[in-house]
């Protein structure tokens, strides 16, 4: 599986730059950047199972990951607090 | 009378008669078909032999047999349902819902044990008289991070020495794990401890569960899904490795840029370090 689809087997939204998510409100955690295309689907496969984790806990929102040529970056919306 | 071995005179009745003389063919031309019209005939009729050859060819030869169709991807082999075993038969009589099921693919039987039982269950099948399954042939895990119930199914193959017999018995847990088997065959012991380290899941009973293959304060289990598959640098590394110069710094990010293999700067930093301390690498001949 690629990236896009373990982000999308995940539900997790896909973004190409940092910046992006950083603008939609997402906070980024763990960046790998692999030296090929398997590392890379592991990379983010590793990152989504965390992030999930995390989302079943309740402790986020959404989950999300960014994809770029050589390096894949994990993000979440954070809970709202009121 | 003429002479033998002399050509015959021009105009003699002795001449062929294919070979006309000028005169000859002007008084009485012979009643042949011109030589393009006889060719033409030829090929016309060689052509239709051939064509008639064809045909009987084609009548007395047998009908083509269909092609196979091509084997779909689904046709394959599939496990099939193995309640008729008779190992599973036994076990059933003797331990009831103990074996949740049982499969056979390709002559493989697997069958799926409860995890609180797996100790009696293992216990029977090596004293059991008819196959005494008496040599754990490994004992492994598999990581299945979207079955959250139970992620992880430990797996023992087991042997039958005498009786040339193999079965692979699955348990599906979690994390916390399931009671050790050391106490049926001891070699249980560090397979269960490679499981832990790689896997964490835990075998309660072990006489010395600690990690075998990673140092004792790694954090993550690496055969998990959710650890990447490449290098990265962790708490353990910056703890216990020294850090890099600013020109390794650097070099490291060209081998990366480059793709190169991360994974070898440790080792090459030894060596670096042998050559530094000024020992000889090789062994020089005396």
């Amino acid at each position: 599986m690629s990236p896009k689809e373990i982000a999308a087997h995940y539900e997790a939204r896909v973004f190409d730059t940092p910046e992006a998510a950083t603008g939609a409100g997402f906070v980024l955690t763990e960046t790998h950047a692999p030296r090929n295309v398997w590392n890379k689907a592991s990379a983010a496969q590793s990152l989504m199972l965390r992030l999930r984790d995390q989302k079943d806990k309740g402790e986020i929102k959404e989950i999300g990951l960014v994809i770029e040529p050589w390096k894949v970056t994990g993000c979440y919306l954070p809970v709202e607090r009121q | 009378m003429p002479q033998e071995g002399k050509p015959p005179e021009s105009g003699s009745t002795d001449a062929p008669a294919d070979v006309a003389t000028p005169i000859e063919a002007g008084a009485a031309p012979p009643p042949t078909v011109s030589a393009d019209a006889e060719k033409d005939q030829k090929v016309e009729d060689a052509k239709a032999r051939v064509a008639a050859a064809k045909e009987a060819a084609q009548k007395t030869a047998a009908p083509a047999a269909p092609k196979p169709p091509v084997k779909k991807k689904e046709e394959g082999p599939k496990p099939v349902d193995a309640a008729n075993h008779p190992l599973v038969k036994k076990l059933r009589d003797k331990f009831g819902g103990a074996v949740v099921e049982a499969s056979e693919f390709l002559g493989q039987l697997s069958i799926c044990i409860e995890p609180a039982r797996i100790v009696e269950v293992c216990r029977a099948l090596k004293d059991d008289p008819d196959t005494p399954f008496n040599y754990l042939s490994d004992l492994t895990c598999v990581h299945y991070p979207d079955n959250k119930g139970a992620p992880f199914q430990v797996v023992y193959n087991l042997y039958s020495i005498s009786k040339n017999e193999r079965v692979r018995l699955n348990v599906d847990t979690t994390a916390e794990g399931v009671d050790s088997v050391t106490s049926v065959w001891p070699a249980a012991d560090w397979l269960e401890r490679e499981v832990y380290d790689l896997f964490g899941v835990v075998f309660r009973n072990h006489p010395d569960l600690r990690r075998i293959l990673l140092p004792p304060d790694w954090e993550g289990h690496p055969l998990r899904k959710d650890y990447p598959l490449e290098f990265v640098e962790n708490r353990w590394t910056a703890k216990h490795l020294p850090e890099f110069t600013d020109v390794q710094k650097e070099q490291l990010e060209q081998r990366r840029a480059y793709g190169l293999e991360i994974l070898s700067v440790p080792q090459e930093r030894e060596v670096r370090e042998l050559f530094r301390s000024g020992k000889d690498v090789m062994p020089k001949d005396k």
